[in-house]
């Protein structure tokens, strides 16, 4: 009986935690999947691109080395298979536009192992004259 | 849509785009959009799509060495 109520109040705690981190337990329609799928796919892109740029400058990636031209493909065709996939669910086309989502992040997923990471920034900051 | 697919909530995308908008002061206002209706419209959906496609662009001539 003791176990049985512990059970339930981690069921209920689990629940509670839930609803206050944002999670839902109202199902998704297949629009909304497809649209929020979509969306955090740009983000991703978008993020590996500008991730390979900060590496170029760095100095840990070289321009045109069979690295840097294998990550722009990847980019590319990630970048290709999301703007097909806007159009298709501008169509309304979902399933089709989730196939082009799950291409997209299969790309950028590769893409993005072969980016060499740039360290965190470590700034430092500089104290006011005087203080 | 296939089976293995991972459905994605409002605070998997807002997270996924609140770490670039350092680089996409534009999409502030989509971000902001999204918390406040819990969606996304076509028009923010093209805004969303344009930051990627210039952010590839530049990324496309850094690797390149061209420019």
């Amino acid at each position: 009986m003791r176990k049985l109520f512990a059970a339930l109040c981690v069921g209920a705690l689990m629940l509670a935690g839930c609803s206050l981190f944002g999670g839902s337990t109202t199902p998704l329609t297949t629009q909304q999947t497809v649209v929020n799928a979509y969306t955090a796919s740009e983000a991703s892109v978008t993020a590996a691109a500008v991730g390979v740029q900060k590496s170029v400058q760095a100095g840990l990636l070289t321009p045109g080395s069979t690295t840097a031209l294998a990550i722009k493909a990847g980019l590319d065709a990630a970048s290709k298979a999301l703007d097909a996939a806007n159009a298709y669910i501008a169509a309304g086309q979902y399933t089709a536009a989730q196939s082009q989502v799950d291409s997209a992040n299969q790309q950028v997923t590769t893409a993005q192992t072969a980016t060499p990471t740039v360290p965190a920034d470590t700034t430092t900051t500089t104290p006011a004259s005087g203080s | 849509m296939s089976s293995n697919t991972t459905e994605k909530t409002v605070s998997d995308v807002l997270l996924a785009l609140e770490g670039i908008v350092e680089v996409a002061p534009a999409l502030v206002q989509i971000i902001s959009t999204i918390k406040n209706n819990g969606q996304i419209t076509l028009d923010e959906l093209n805004q969303i799509m344009a930051t990627r496609q210039a952010a590839v662009a530049a990324a496309d001539t850094a690797l390149t060495g061209a420019g």
